[in-house]
């Protein structure tokens, strides 16, 4: 007889945020070519879709600094381009590459007229690469009206230099047609920095330097609380050689656009503060539009500690906030995103199961045994009529808690942008639900448990996690996923000797019915310590009553662990 | 250096009352020559070439079959495979670097090129360079930034520079009981036919003005209320799109059936007549369709 082969699949294990917060850029253009600096991104809707409205754009190239250059077939003689330096949109119809607009990138945007282009945008940390390649066409999170370039880029430290060599030429774009003219060569001592613009910098180095003042975060979602996290740490580096004052504003979003996750509310964002003599902590509330300053030295770093009040979050949906950063010496002006969510074990999740002990259940020995925790067979809990294992034996499940609670066991689920309005970040057990990574700028991940019966591509639990979730899983007679089942085999091909009728079941295989439980613990249940437990990872006893397979129930007991894959709380279970 | 055109016609169309027959004509102007300046920047908007590439008897190179080697002021650039991009009518592109020619910068690129600067494409097939035809009398140059130009790449030999390759008329002027060293008979935009099709057309379909049963064509066999039935002549490895218009002057590819699928494009598998049927849209009064060849 054959044995469950119970191999889980898992393309890649990646944690995805549904998390947005927005705000909004106009940017003026005048005739001809323009280029704008895209701060924030504004890639949850179509090159076509954000320009509809201004009919006067009629093209959009995006500069991507670090294209596949120059590749070699055979030798450095014969090169081969095999990537663009530029990414196209042309509103007729010839260049389609470019679909979505993503931030920290800089755009041409060619128009017939003078316009303007207002686009929602989701905050962003700013990035800047520079290259070697000397194409460098960046821009900064500046302040408006602030400083001229040659002093913003002062402490700029990159190749042994600091600040831009002397001779180093900028250029910007003023519009008006293309020429030796346009874009023109600026003066960069009273060139004052445009956040909305980006500048060519004929300059061959490499840095990160996007400003005076850095702010290392935790991720590329900024203060990305989720559902689990309660402090979060931003480093703050001064690269300027003179002390300042940086004042932070926590900033209430915009309402999301159209067809994303709608903003609940603002994040109830605390920062952490230590008394340096006695090490007491000190947690302080901020409020929306509350402000607080932090000095910085001369080039020195220092971190900030920021905590999460969760009381007030009533409702699963995303709270967002933007966490504005200015500095005294009017360099910089950042948005941080700052997200969270009610705690929750809403998600997708994989739950890998340890079976260490099998065995039947003479009914005598249930009754009478004292560590017997139930009374019927189908739920029985109890580890002492199983014998322990030589080795254990692994099972993955793959389950999706909503945010309402509900528990399903899937079969297999996609990960991505949806391909409903807006492509909002979401999760589908049907593929085609899911945008292709041809068209979206996420790759979409699929995961899959082949321990499912192959025509079952979901199961929904009782009981509530992380409390306890029990589930039912039939494997038809039939059913590839059926230990009996062997399609070569003849004994357990459910076919007569002459192959050509099939059997029913009881024959050469059986119905099997395996009622699975879940039952979570506050601790890891092996005594072991795991960092995360109860948040994200959670997990506790596994008990499975097998019967179909034998004359009588059979039993297996092990441990379990879940580990959160996605936070997105909303399946779509369209088959 | 004065302006010159060169005519390239590779796209040829045709059909009749709900059929018309219509050629799409490309033409590639030159531009004037510059010097070379190597210090150059910023980056401009690549300048864009595209087209096909055919053999000395009309056919498309597939994809993977040849090299274009582009060149500039003597030395190689780059080398572009022939690809095959599904729903695209062409089977080559070149995206060339330019600088924006600011004075007193340095290159950004090796590879960048200039507004102006003449450059040379050759096909390189087996180990053979070619250079084709458009390329023989003048070379092009590099256009300005962010433009798009069609240029169609014809391999073989053309001693009477008429754009048409010497061996596709050896071989017409076979069928028509010429003597095969008569080239000039056949020109480009000469007509043998009252099919009002000139020989660059036929080139391009495929067909031989003498061959009367191999005729690039479009006729509508039946329409209902639900599809209209065509049926065209196709030659093996051509490539036929169908396009539909209500107004004849907008005019667009549209979704046929054949041989069970439904496609935009339908590359030939032998000389034989095939039907589609082109779902009609309910609530449409009228509709023109024509046929296009690669």
């Amino acid at each position: 007889m054959k044995r469950f082969n119970a191999t889980f699949c898992v393309l890649l294990i990646l944690a995805t945020s549904v998390q947005a917060q927005w705000y909004e850029k106009t940017y003026s253009l005048t005739s001809g070519w323009n280029a704008i600096w895209l701060s924030g991104d504004a890639s949850y809707t179509t090159v076509a879709d954000l320009v509809s409205g201004t009919p006067a754009i009629i093209e959009v190239w995006r500069w991507n600094p670090n294209p596949d250059q120059t590749q070699f077939i055979q030798n450095p003689s014969t090169p081969t381009t095999l990537s663009d330096e530029w990414t196209v949109w042309k509103q007729d119809g010839s260049e389609t590459a470019l679909t979505r607009m993503v931030g920290n990138s800089a755009y041409l945007i060619h128009t017939t007229a003078a316009t303007s282009l207002r686009v929602p945008l989701k905050a962003v940390p700013p990035v800047a690469t520079w290259l070697l390649s000397g194409g460098n066409f960046i821009g900064f999170p500046a302040l408006s009206g602030g400083q001229v370039i040659s002093t913003y880029l002062k402490s700029m430290i990159a190749g042994g230099v600091t600040g831009l060599p002397s001779g180093t030429k900028v250029y910007k774009y003023t519009g008006g047609d293309l020429s030796t003219t346009n874009p023109a060569l600026v003066t960069t001592t009273s060139e004052r920095v445009d956040p909305d613009k980006p500048y060519w910098f004929n300059y061959s180095t490499v840095s990160d330097f996007e400003g005076p003042v850095h702010c290392e975060l935790p991720s590329t979602d900024g203060l990305a609380f989720g559902r689990t996290l309660s402090t979060l740490i931003v480093g703050i580096t001064n690269r300027n050689v003179s002390a300042g004052v940086l004042n932070f504003t926590l900033e209430a979003s915009n309402a999301a656009p159209d067809g994303q996750p709608s903003v609940i509310g603002g994040v109830a964002l605390t920062r952490r503060t230590y008394a340096s003599d006695t090490g007491a902590l000190t947690e302080t509330q901020l409020g929306a539009g509350s402000t607080f300053s932090v000095p910085v030295a001369a080039s020195s770093s220092s971190t900030l500690e920021f905590g999460v009040t969760r009381t007030g979050m009533l409702d699963t949906g995303v709270y967002a906030s933007i966490l504005r950063v200015k500095d005294s010496g009017g360099f910089m002006d950042i948005r941080i995103p700052v997200t969270a969510q009610a705690a929750s074990p809403a998600g997708l999740w994989v739950c890998e199961v340890s079976v260490n002990a099998v065995g039947s259940t003479p009914s005598v020995a249930r009754a009478t045994s004292a560590n017997t925790t139930t009374t019927t067979e189908s739920t029985t809990t109890n580890s002492a009529i199983t014998q322990p294992t030589a080795q254990s034996f692994p099972l993955y499940f793959l389950i999706h808690i909503d945010s309402s609670g509900v528990s399903r066991i899937l079969r297999q689920a996609y990960v991505g942008k949806l391909t409903s309005a807006g492509n909002a970040l979401g999760i589908s057990i049907t593929e085609s639900l899911i945008q292709t990574s041809a068209v979206s700028d996420l790759r979409p991940l699929r995961y899959f448990s082949p321990i499912m019966p192959y025509a079952t591509k979901l199961v929904t639990a009782t009981g509530s996690a992380p409390v306890a979730l029990t589930w039912s899983l039939f494997h038809s007679y039939d059913d590839p996923a059926n230990p009996f089942v062997h399609t070569y085999h003849p004994d357990h091909d459910n076919l007569d000797t002459k192959f050509a009728t099939k059997l029913p079941a009881g024959v050469e295989s059986y119905n099997v019915t395996r009622t699975c439980n879940l039952s979570f613990t506050a601790s890891p249940p092996d005594k072991s310590t795991v960092v995360g437990w109860g948040s994200s990872i959670i997990g506790g006893n596994y008990t499975e009553a097998i019967s179909g397979i034998n004359s009588t129930t059979l039993y297996s007991s092990g441990t379990f662990k879940m580990r959160r894959l996605s936070e997105v709380g909303v399946i779509n279970i369209t088959q | 250096m004065p302006f010159s055109n060169i005519p390239i016609a590779r796209c040829l169309s045709a059909s009749s009352r709900l059929l018309r027959t219509s050629l799409g004509v490309a033409l590639i102007t030159s531009f004037l020559w510059c010097s070379w300046n190597a210090k150059a920047f910023p980056p401009a908007p690549f300048y864009t070439i595209y087209g096909d590439v055919r053999d000395a008897s009309g056919l498309i190179i597939p994809a993977g079959g040849a090299t274009i080697i582009f060149s500039s002021q003597g030395k190689e650039v780059a080398r572009y495979p022939i690809t095959s991009v599904a729903g695209a009518d062409y089977n080559y592109m070149i995206r060339m670097r330019l600088d924006m020619n600011s004075t007193g910068t340095a290159v950004y690129n090796s590879i960048a090129v200039k507004s102006g600067l003449e450059y040379t494409l050759t096909v390189e097939m087996g180990g053979v360079n070619y250079l084709p035809l458009e390329l023989s009398v003048k070379l092009p140059t590099v256009g300005a930034p962010a433009d798009r130009k069609r240029l169609d790449l014809t391999l073989g030999e053309d001693s009477d520079k008429d754009g048409l390759p010497d061996d596709w008329e050896r071989a017409l002027l076979f069928r028509l009981g010429y003597p095969t060293t008569d080239l000039w008979r056949i020109t480009a935009n000469g007509v043998l036919e009252a099919d009002g099709l000139t020989n660059l057309q036929k080139y391009i379909a495929g067909t031989y003005s003498a061959d009367t049963e191999q005729a690039f064509y479009l006729k509508i066999a039946t329409a209902t209320a639900t599809a209209v039935t065509v049926e065209f002549y196709t030659l093996t490895n051509k490539v036929y799109i169908l396009e539909k218009s209500t107004n004849l002057s907008t005019w667009a590819p549209v979704q046929f059936i054949i041989n069970n699928t439904s496609t935009s494009l339908y590359t030939g598998t032998a000389s034989e007549v095939v039907v589609a049927q082109i779902p009609w849209v309910t609530g449409e009064e009228k509709a023109f369709y024509r046929l296009k060849v690669r």
